[in-house]
């Protein structure tokens, strides 16, 4: 990274004056994309509101290029989730298929489900549906999986915690 | 309430439950160990109830969408992001404000509305459930109450005669509300209840129609006439009389996505009038020929309203 200017001013709105063109900037050269990237910009400033306090920053740039990072990163997975969303909608019998406004909320619901099973393995996941949403019973599910029952308790177990109560 | 943060004690214990209850192997002598947890407290019994209501939700939930969404194939891309993220590690960056939220997510809601739009809901009861700018709610009909959670935002709700009482809980309390009108809004450290028509008990003490107030735990607190703005929303208006700039910003950027920012020079600007708030971007052009300000946009999604050169 090349030396950023030092910080003209310590508030959040003095960090988006000097460095908001740049980000906007990095953000474009990964993206390809220049109206994805204003909004990723934006959205990056937006967690830094979030939290409250501005920190102390020496370097701002690799500052605000961390947080941008991870915003990067859940944009990524919000296309993936919204992909295999819509491939699948595709798929579905016109009869069963959700109304344009339950569309929305069915894909928020399932945007925040990811979040919170994030880092969980597909198995896990997988499981945790198939007792939750589809309503298999655990002989079924070690059936479907191919794991045995013990398995499949731990493994509820682990999403549970997760599903429920964010732990 | 969707929001009391638990213990992880107690959430333990209600997933050991759920997964023991599921499993179908549960005997006699475990049902009664399971009723005793429950009676036990107030805490076992809310962290039980939240897992009925996500499950609720869960199990009407289309299997295909949710099976193919979940296992969503992670794409180059984001193996790349993931890959810069552990260069950098966990940074203090990283950290800050990533999980900035303590409670648990208002998602799971029955009802949601987007952030800038407005949902209307007919209830079985003949009541009817109307969401501002994003708002979320929970709705629980059974044989003895009619009890609506405000999870987040705002609503309105024209409450039909029935047997049954309709409650309305938010984190700060419960409301007992008669047949009637009444515009319920969360705030960060207060409910904010308007009555037009019948009224709001608040442990017995009643809020009156033509009055507005707040509650938290202490009780009714600012009880006054209602203002021109209360309700305004349902009919997609902001109403302003005599408003600080800076409040009146506020609220309109409820309805907007991104900062609207109000420089503390021209904060106490007195505003009125009514606004069309399905054009943000209009109502700010209006300010700059009602008052001496200038709105400086940065962004479409970075905007300050400073004093006018």
């Amino acid at each position: 990274m090349r030396s950023a200017p030092p910080v003209l001013s310590h508030s959040l709105e003095g960090l988006y004056h000097d460095h908001h063109g740049w980000l906007t900037g990095w953000l474009r050269r990964r993206l390809g994309c220049p109206h994805n990237a204003a909004d990723l910009a934006q959205d990056t400033f937006m967690r830094l509101l979030q939290a409250r306090e501005t920190p102390v920053l020496n370097e701002p740039r690799a500052f605000l290029t961390t947080v941008a990072k991870r915003v990067l990163f859940n944009h990524y997975r919000r296309q993936e989730l919204e992909r295999a969303y819509l491939l699948a909608l595709a798929q579905l019998p016109e009869e069963v298929a959700p109304s344009e406004e339950e569309r929305a909320i069915i894909f928020d619901t399932l945007m925040e489900l990811d979040r919170l099973l994030d880092g969980l393995s597909a198995q896990v996941k997988r499981a945790f549906l198939l007792a939750q949403v589809d309503g298999l019973t655990y002989n079924e599910i070690a059936a479907e999986l191919g794991i045995s029952l013990a398995t499949v308790k731990r493994h509820l177990n682990k999403a549970a915690m997760r599903c429920y109560f964010a732990l | 309430m969707n929001t009391p943060a638990f213990s992880n004690q107690v959430a333990e214990q209600a997933v050991h439950w759920l997964i023991e209850i599921q499993g179908g192997t549960l005997d006699h002598r475990q049902q009664l160990a399971m009723e005793r947890w429950l009676q036990a407290s107030e805490e076992h019994r809310q962290a039980w109830a939240h897992i009925q209501r996500v499950n609720q939700r869960l199990s009407g939930m289309s299997s295909p969408l949710a099976h193919a969404t979940l296992q969503a194939p992670a794409s180059a891309s984001r193996r790349r992001a993931l890959k810069m993220l552990l260069i950098l590690g966990a940074g203090s960056a990283v950290g800050l404000g990533m999980h900035a939220s303590d409670s648990l997510p208002p998602l799971l809601a029955d009802y949601r509305s987007p952030l800038g739009q407005r949902r209307r809901m007919q209830l079985d009861d003949g009541s009817q459930l109307q969401l501002n700018t994003a708002s979320a709610a929970d709705v629980r009909f059974d044989g003895g109450q009619r009890l609506v959670r405000l999870l987040e935002g705002e609503m309105m709700l024209t409450v039909a005669q029935d047997q049954r009482p309709l409650r309305v809980q938010t984190r700060d309390g419960l409301l007992d509300l008669s047949a009637g009108r009444f515009n319920v809004r969360r705030w960060a450290s207060h409910t904010g209840v308007a009555v037009f028509q019948g009224s709001a008990g608040l442990a017995g003490d009643l809020l009156e129609s033509g009055h507005q107030a707040r509650f938290d735990e202490a009780g009714w607190s600012v009880r006054t006439a209602l203002d021109a703005n209360s309700g305004a929303w349902v009919d997609g208006m902001l109403v302003a009389a005599h408003m600080p700039l800076a409040a009146f910003l506020e609220e309109l950027g409820r309805y907007r996505r991104g900062q609207l920012n109000c420089d503390a020079k021209v904060a106490g600007l007195l505003v009125s009038g009514s606004y069309p708030l399905a054009d943000s971007e209009r109502i700010l052009d209006l300010l700059e020929v009602a008052l001496p300000v200038k709105v400086r946009r940065f962004t479409r999604y970075w905007v300050t309203v400073e004093a006018r050169a």
